[in-house]
């Protein structure tokens, strides 16, 4: 939970946190951290970080500044930052990222670029 | 000139050497102005209406939450400065402006820290802290026409402007969902607690139940049923705020 630890600490800034006795379906476009440990399904596009739970069940693209991640994703990501992937975590997807961390025992299924080659795989999809 | 307005409740001979010694407070402190005691038949609205026309450039509420949720949406339709001084049970909503109890709160007026507050807005009635809905089985909430939200075990539902989450500068309200489960080792005892609690700030957001209508209420009394459209509206009111208050 490091990744944004100290952002999670204050109560007064905008956040979001999706419980796990909620279901949330849409497009969410926030700029606060997101915090997920319930159901998200459509899209999720935020300026801050976002922290999925292991309880989580995401069938959602991401696209944030930092990703913790936790629980099952069923979609594609993009990490402007760091992605950090941990032992829970199973991911139907592909995913973007300048950063990596992998916890041994995630399952991945999709494929990953990284770093500049993000960049620019990005920018021959805009040429196309 | 400032206008103070007692409410009725507190307009008693429990209260009579505190307020007392408030207005003496006021007078050392060079705060003059015109006392208004409020009763069954002196209507707030209509009060708060001929203050203003009468030049009054500060109005201060003295008394609970319950006058400040009854007098905001009329306050909220003009540019005066409201103060605060809380006394009686029920002052949460001072609390977390940072205002103290009873006499003390006169410093606070006298120190004239101002803040534009957002307001929420439910149906047309304006609230300045919070809102709450009990014992919802089946919910929907729309936020910002962009995402819905439905519960999938009976919660309760608080709608927050700053009382215990967000931050009534940055334009938006928040909607706390709070899942409720019920002890089963003591069950007979119908305890129930709150956690796994879902947070989404919102600037409009449309609460549709299930089943029959739900009461929202403010300060313990019903004020409308669902469904409800709750937005806020930015920086509406300009309140005499404390040092200690919950937010910068």
């Amino acid at each position: 939970m490091a990744i944004f630890k100290n952002d999670t600490q204050n109560s007064r800034q905008s956040e979001t946190i999706i419980g796990s006795s909620v279901k949330v379906e849409g497009n969410f476009v926030g700029e606060g951290n997101v915090i997920i440990k319930g159901q998200l399904q459509g899209t999720l596009k935020t300026k801050n970080n976002v922290n999925i739970g292991p309880t989580a069940k995401v069938k959602a693209n991401i696209e944030a500044q930092d990703i913790f991640l936790a629980g099952e994703l069923h979609g594609n990501i993009k990490a402007l930052g760091k992605l950090q992937i941990m032992s829970s975590a199973k991911i139907f997807g592909n995913f973007e990222t300048q950063s990596l961390t992998v916890e041994a025992g995630a399952s991945i299924n999709g494929k990953c670029t990284m770093g500049s080659e993000a960049l620019a795989s990005e920018k021959i999809e805009k040429v196309k | 000139m400032y206008t103070f307005i007692v409410e009725s409740d507190i307009n008693n001979k429990k209260f009579e050497p505190e307020l007392a010694k408030i207005e003496n407070r006021l007078i050392e402190l060079d705060i003059r102005g015109r006392w208004e005691k409020l009763t069954i038949l002196k209507s707030l609205s209509e009060t708060i209406k001929d203050a203003i026309q009468s030049k009054s450039e500060t109005i201060v509420l003295v008394g609970t939450d319950k006058l400040i949720n009854n007098a905001i949406s009329t306050l909220a339709e003009f540019k005066t400065t409201i103060g605060i001084i809380p006394l009686g049970e029920q002052t949460f909503i001072a609390q977390s402006l940072g205002i103290p109890h009873g006499i003390s709160a006169c410093d606070t007026l006298s120190a004239r820290i101002t803040s534009s507050l957002d307001l929420g807005k439910v149906n047309n009635r304006y609230f300045l802290s919070a809102l709450h809905v009990p014992d919802c089985r089946t919910l929907t909430l729309n936020c910002d026409n962009q995402f819905q939200v439905s519960t999938v075990t009976p919660s309760t539902i608080d709608i927050s402007n700053f009382s215990e989450a967000g931050n009534p500068h940055d334009g938006k309200l928040e909607v706390i969902v709070r899942p409720q489960i019920e002890k089963s080792l003591f069950s007979f005892m119908k305890k129930t607690s709150y956690s796994k609690k879902s947070v989404f700030p919102f600037k409009k957001l449309t609460i549709r139940s299930g089943g029959d209508s739900l009461p929202i209420m403010a300060d313990g009394e019903t004020i409308i049923k669902t469904p409800a459209t709750i937005e806020v509206v930015p920086k509406r009111v300009k309140i005499i705020v404390g040092k200690k208050r919950s937010f910068k």
